[in-house]
């Protein structure tokens, strides 16, 4: 990751309205590591608006007009500034700040010239921009037995693409831990989930989808 | 902090770091070493009903650190994400520090002698002018033990009124009542063990995986742990419990009546009923009918009733065929049969758990009294793991508001003001003149506020709650308050409100673990904590509050306290025996909460039953033995079925109901300052089902505007949320200080308890 | 005053440059450099501002992955006035 002058601010501004009210009195009894940031570009993925083509051929149709960061009614989907390299002036959006609210009639897609963004799309549950991940796993409330599945609440195909597995807290042994579980399949991808997570750094964030490996079993 | 120290610290920090990037446990024991300072005292969560319990961790006066209680049997060092986020409960930035007076349109920071010389110059020239009962205290199923026996003190043996009233009455009074028409004694026989023994849960509006997160978390591990176990959510609305539950079972507003006789109806048809147990433990009784809803301003009610037999309470039930009930309720016929069946099924331990659906309902009483029949017939009451359970939403509504009895008819431990005995019990320890306490109730909350609005209440002090964002039909109350004309409001809180909005004078509390204090939860535990932190600023105990306007008044001879918490707990104690039992103030210095009544050092499981509860002698198996007027038996009610105070027709065609989400508590005023709560949920939404929105062109997210005959509000549509409303129907949160749905909410209430219906009441639903 | 333990993750042909590099923040010291590519490093700030600073920074060194909280000690600060 090279230097990215453009997005200190925004990034340091980001930190400190999230960190400057203590780090989670939490943290500070013991042992829990916490990934200190993490933006909708970390390893290299920037999550596009609903609709995009793939990223390769994303940035070669884009005509990074901005017609769908203006379509967006939430101010969602945001220009890339200088830095962002063969990215410029394309959109995307950082789920944690603002994600995809999902319009039914996913207006931005619509207000695309270029192709882009696929016009034809009519349902949000085929929008695909990604795969929400719990990354951490250590930190979920909810693993731990603790009552949030904040996440699993806010998320508008809820039941489908997050669903509660409950097992039983060996430690307790008398309560349940209702984990969220996300599922690829049903996920489309808009950082809701991302958004809502009440951890100081977000423990469950949208990446990249990871490829789909297909084998023989059916089950 | 010294050098060695930061160096120790250091050290701990890499160790701590070290062992995350290589995921070894070394160095964690340096850790958690250089935490030892900290401080650590336990507390009940200041949230729900539930009572789990936490720990505080203090450093150099400030909690540095809070976490469940891994000791606590309720929770076992769960939470549930409000209480996660509880320390920052108290660091909201607009804590209220100082005490402020209304000048005209402003609040101007006063001295706490200005301002308690202010309150009780209006309380006198009120009391001298109007009487007694022009004055008013509205407190709260948050306040403390001390705080609310403290309250009643001064109200019914110092003042000399019984206007005093919690606003438990808008959330329990209907559990009230039905425990004490049904067994004389109000809060449940069962405890929370019931949730781990039982293996047939019926839920009847209530929302526990979202209302009583943890309890709901206990609930379901029972399931995992044993396959028997079936969940059947009775409810209006699908929600994330209907998503967890073995079945749901959607029924039409206002028809929880109905099915409740007709599942009684297919007992007594079936001969499924536990004759022995009737004979041995139940009496039949009807009482007065169309009771009326409690709209018309001096609403007076009184029932009347009538023993029966259990012949003429089997001719009763006789309308209630299945088929006439699922006509009713929109349940079919099948599932009203099969439902009856596991309710009646010998080798089912059946509970019923409820909670505001049922409480807050114009037959409020009547509905508690019903699923009491239900249990008394088929003789499921009083085991372990086999009980009808009245879950409660507030920290002490059952510790305080209830068992210290703040309300106009109460007096401490069940006793009653219109009670001859019991009011010179009361005067006698309290050491009053028995005449000081009057014999009859003034006004339960709803009129409480009515009184304000016409002016026969001028100075109203509230502590610890929000009225004038939870009362239903808002609007009129608002404007009540704020008439003028010798009206004077003393608001006590911790976060300006919009309570504190129409306040005269605003008090800034102590909350929580910045005083010491004792509550009560849903299964008769008491709770004891320490005070922990200062309060910010001038801030100050509510019970101190109290105590320094009696001094005032002239009624400082009834605190003559040193150790006041203690000293008013042992006070207090000596109302409760004979079944009430508390235990000695140092009992729950230590334990985790105890389980009343408490008996040679004993808590109590499951009250009434041989073997559990001390009071019940051996041999006699079950005992309702606070009934003496029924000979310790419990009462079955022939309660019949009717309509709401107001159902949805052609101008108004949806029900509308209200309720919580998991994010946040009551009117939001606590979480609202917890930012990823807010983040979490933001702003109340109108759940509306996708049908009805689709025949009106709204969309997910688009804007609707709801209008009910006393008020409308303009909500953001949720079709595909997390509570899913039925056909027909709309549900708004009430938390949302920005959005106050109570404005459209009828203020109708159960004539017998007094409570407001929440759940029902007839909106439109338009575009905008 | 916070002190907090954090794991810079690098690559790890990068991590004894990205070492170089942070020799230049005072506030920081490294403890461990790992096999993986893993530093483990202390911040030792004034304040919490501060600290976020430094690790905005650290972010922003060619090389550094993320950078990951493990422990964070703010007993000393006081409450927040604003």
């Amino acid at each position: 990751m090279g230097s990215k002058s453009q997005d200190i601010v925004s990034r340091r501004q980001f930190l400190q309205s999230g960190a400057v009210a203590p780090l989670a009195a939490v943290l500070a009894v013991g042992m829990i590591s916490i990934p200190f940031m993490r933006l909708a570009e970390a390893g290299g993925f920037m999550l596009r608006p609903p609709g995009a083509l793939d990223e390769k051929r994303f940035l070669g149709a884009c005509v990074k007009c901005g017609k769908c960061a203006q379509a967006c009614p939430y101010k969602a989907i945001k220009m890339a500034g200088p830095s962002y390299g063969a990215s410029l002036g394309t959109p995307y959006i950082i789920a944690r700040e603002e994600p995809c609210q999902l319009c039914p009639e996913l207006p931005c897609a619509k207000a695309c010239p270029s192709g882009a963004l696929d016009k034809g799309l009519d349902d949000i549950e085929k929008v695909r921009m990604g795969t929400a991940i719990i990354v951490d796993r250590e930190n979920c409330l909810s693993i731990r037995g603790l009552r949030c599945e904040v996440c699993y609440r806010n998320c508008p195909l809820l039941d489908k693409a997050i669903t509660i597995e409950a097992r039983h807290n060996e430690r307790t042994g008398s309560h349940t831990i209702m984990e969220p579980v996300v599922h690829r399949d049903k996920c489309v991808g808009c950082g809701i989930c991302e958004k809502s997570c009440v951890r100081e750094q977000a423990v469950i964030v949208v990446q990249k989808s990871p490829l789909l490996q297909k084998d023989s079993y059916e089950f | 902090m010294n050098l060695n120290r930061r160096d120790f610290l250091k050290a701990s920090a890499a160790a701590a770091a070290l062992a995350a990037a290589t995921g070894s446990r070394f160095g964690i024991e340096a850790a958690e070493a250089a935490e030892g300072d900290i401080k650590w005292g336990k507390a009940p969560c200041r949230f729900c009903g539930t009572g789990c319990g936490v720990l505080v961790g203090v450093k150099d006066g400030r909690i540095v650190a809070t976490k469940g209680d891994p000791q606590a049997p309720v929770n076992k060092g769960l939470n549930c994400i409000k209480g996660y986020f509880l320390s920052k409960v108290l660091n909201g930035k607009d804590r209220l520090t100082k005490p402020l007076i209304r000048k005209g349109d402003k609040m101007v920071e006063a001295s706490w002698d200005e301002a308690m010389t202010l309150i009780a110059a209006k309380f006198k020239e009120s009391i001298a002018k109007n009487g007694p009962d022009s004055v008013a205290i509205y407190g709260s199923g948050q306040w403390t033990v001390f705080e609310g026996y403290a309250a009643s003190k001064l109200f019914k043996g110092g003042i000399g009124t019984n206007n005093i009233e919690p606003n438990a009455r808008l959330c329990m009074a209907s559990a009230v009542t039905g425990f004490m028409t049904t067994f004389a004694s109000d809060e449940p026989m069962g405890c929370y063990d019931d949730l781990d023994l039982g293996d047939t849960y019926f839920l009847w509006g209530a929302n526990m995986a979202e209302c009583h997160p943890v309890l709901f978390s206990r609930l379901i591990d029972n399931r995992l742990k044993n396959p028997r176990v079936k969940i059947i959510d009775f409810g209006t609305r699908h929600t994330r419990t209907s998503q967890m539950a073995d079945k749901y079972i959607k029924f039409h507003p206002q028809t929880d009546l109905a099915l409740l006789n007709g599942i009684a109806h297919i007992i007594v048809r079936d001969k499924t009923y536990d004759e022995n147990f009737i004979k041995k433990h139940a009496v039949f009784k009807k009482g007065k009918t169309s009771i009326g809803y409690g709209l018309e301003d001096k609403f007076k009610f009184a029932d009347d009733p009538k023993p029966i037999t259990f012949e003429e309470y089997k001719e009763f039930l006789k309308p209630y065929t299945p088929q006439y009930v699922s006509k009713l309720s929109g349940v079919p016929v099948a599932t009203i049969e099969e439902v009856a069946k596991l309710y009646a099924d010998k080798s089912r331990k059946v509970n019923s758990l409820w909670t505001m659906g049922f409480n807050q309902h114009v037959r409020g009483t009547w509905v508690n009294n019903l699923v009491y029949n239900v249990h008394l017939l088929t003789g499921k009451i009083c085991k372990p793991g086999e009980n009808p359970l009245s879950l409660t939403g507030q920290p002490s509504a059952c510790g305080t508001a209830r068992e210290v009895g703040t309300f106009t008819h109460r007096l401490p431990a069940d006793m009653v003001v219109t009670n001859p005995e019991h009011r010179a019990k009361a005067a006698e320890i309290w050491g009053v003149d028995v005449k000081k306490i009057p014999e009859k109730p003034t006004y339960h909350a709803t009129e409480m506020f009515r009184a304000l609005d016409r002016g026969d209440i001028k100075v109203v002090w509230v502590q610890v709650t929000n009225p004038f964002q939870s009362l239903p039909h808002l609007n009129r109350y608002r404007k009540g308050a704020r008439k003028g004309d010798g009206r004077f409001v003393i608001v006590s809180d911790i976060y300006p409100t919009r309570s504190t909005e129409v306040a005269d004078v605003i008090l800034p509390s102590a909350s929580w673990v910045e005083k010491e204090g004792f509550f009560g939860n849903a299964e008769r535990r008491g709770q004891q904590w320490f005070k922990m932190v200062e309060p910010p600023g001038e801030a100050r105990n509510d019970l101190w509050q109290i105590i320094e306007l009696a001094k005032r008044l002239g009624y400082g001879n009834l605190f003559p306290y040193k150790y006041v918490e203690k000293e008013i707990f042992e006070e207090y104690r000596k109302f409760t025996g004979g079944g009430k039992d508390l235990a000695p103030y140092e009992a729950y210095t230590k334990a985790r909460g105890l389980r009343w009544p408490y008996v040679n050092g004993k808590e109590t499981q499951w009250r009434y039953a041989e073997g559990y509860d001390p009071y019940v002698k051996a041999g006699e198996g079950v005992k309702f033995y606070k009934n003496k007027k029924d000979d310790g038996k419990a009462v079955i009610w022939a309660r019949p079925y009717e309509p709401a105070a107001e159902s949805p027709d052609k101008q108004y065609p949806f029900w509308l109901c209200t309720g919580r989400v998991l994010e946040h508590w009551h009117t939001g005023t606590m979480t609202g300052r917890v930012p990823e709560l807010k983040r979490a949920y933001g702003a109340a939404v109108c759940e509306l089902h996708p049908e009805d929105a689709k025949k009106m062109g709204i969309k997910q997210g688009g804007k609707v505007k709801l209008t009910s005959r006393r008020g409308s509000l303009v909500l953001t549509a949720d079709l595909r949320g997390r509570g899913k409303a039925e056909k027909g129907n709309v549900f708004v949160a009430f938390f949302d200080e920005n959005k106050l749905i109570n404005e459209l909410c009828i203020d109708a209430y159960c004539p017998i308890s007094g409570e407001p219906d929440y759940k029902k009441c007839a909106v439109k639903v338009e575009k905008v | 005053m916070p002190i907090s333990g954090v794991i810079i993750r690098c690559r790890p042909e990068d991590r004894d440059s990205v070492a170089a590099d942070l020799a230049g923040y005072s506030s920081l010291e490294i403890h461990h450099r790992l096999e993986d590519g893993n530093l483990v490093a202390t911040i030792d700030s004034p304040t919490v501002n501060e600290e976020v600073e430094t690790v905005s920074a650290i972010m922003n060194i060619c090389g550094v992955v993320d950078v990951r909280l493990a422990y964070h000690n703010f007993e000393d600060l006081v409450p927040e006035q604003s």
